[in-house]
């Protein structure tokens, strides 16, 4: 079966995705659709069967940026914000968990943010991850960062993680 | 009717707006309340847990340690390069 990640579709069907967790799948069936093409605040990218079009997985980003920093911090630095490539939601169908699709999905997301450094810039990934997904992040060697402003409001409440591009970028290095 | 208003916004913010007022010829009166009116409009259509948040801003110590790694990012852990070299 050839599972191909791709940009959400309106033609997809989402009402019967389930990834075990309410939040997640009220978010994917009932706002996904509209935060991409009718807000335009996000994109939704699926991991579907190439045959049947099931929906097996998805990620949600968005750009970001990190703003006020201390002075202090600023001096070498531009006065504009530094962008950041913000993973908000991945899920896994249930059907699928523990095959490799989270971390495929992950994969995907790395490449979306070493394309958008090289072509509009961005300084890293930020996950708003929740409680039970931490150590999955933690082994790719994100940190977690207190935000103080623009935390995800997605219940419940989770954690932001952050991994720079540059440390992203000598891992896909070819040696 | 027009009434004034004054608000506190960053630097980063408020030179975005200058730029941005300075190149389009939009008044700058004119730019803040639409995007007022844009913002509530869609806050008014979605949940708010629904919204993903644009600017972030971190505590200090956060801080210092993201603008730490732009200069010495941390090296990747094994995992990382195998996800990005094999995808496993």
């Amino acid at each position: 079966m050839a599972i191909n990640i791709r940009l959400l579709s309106d033609r997809d069907d989402r009402s019967r995705f389930s990834s075990g967790n309410v939040e997640l799948d009220r978010f994917f069936r009932q706002y996904a659709g509209q935060n991409q093409f009718r807000h335009h605040i996000g994109s939704t990218y699926v991991a579907a069967n190439d045959d049947s079009g099931e929906i097996l997985g998805f990620i949600t980003v968005a750009p970001a940026h990190i703003d006020e920093l201390p002075k202090d911090l600023r001096r070498k630095l531009p006065l504009y914000p530094l962008p950041v490539l913000r993973l908000a939601r991945l899920a896994v169908s249930e059907t699928r968990q523990g095959q490799g699709l989270g971390k495929a999905l992950l994969r995907f997301v790395f490449e979306l943010a070493l394309k958008l450094s090289s072509e509009y810039g961005c300084i890293g990934v930020l996950v708003d991850a929740k409680k039970d997904a931490e150590p999955f992040y933690h082994q790719y060697g994100f940190y977690r960062l207190e935000v103080t402003q623009g935390r995800s409001g997605a219940r419940p409440f989770g954690t932001s993680l952050f991994l720079p591009i540059d440390t992203i970028r000598q891992a896909a290095k070819k040696k | 009717m027009a009434t004034q208003i004054s608000a506190e916004i960053s630097e980063s913010t408020r030179e975005l707006l200058e730029n941005f007022t300075r190149n389009s010829g939009m008044k700058k009166g004119f730019l803040i309340e639409q995007a007022v009116l844009d913002y509530i409009r869609a806050l008014e259509q979605l949940p708010s847990d629904i919204l993903i948040p644009v600017k972030i801003v971190l505590s200090k110590d956060s801080a210092a340690r993201v603008v730490r790694h732009l200069k010495r990012p941390p090296r990747p852990t094994s995992r990382l390069r195998r996800l990005m070299s094999n995808g496993h």
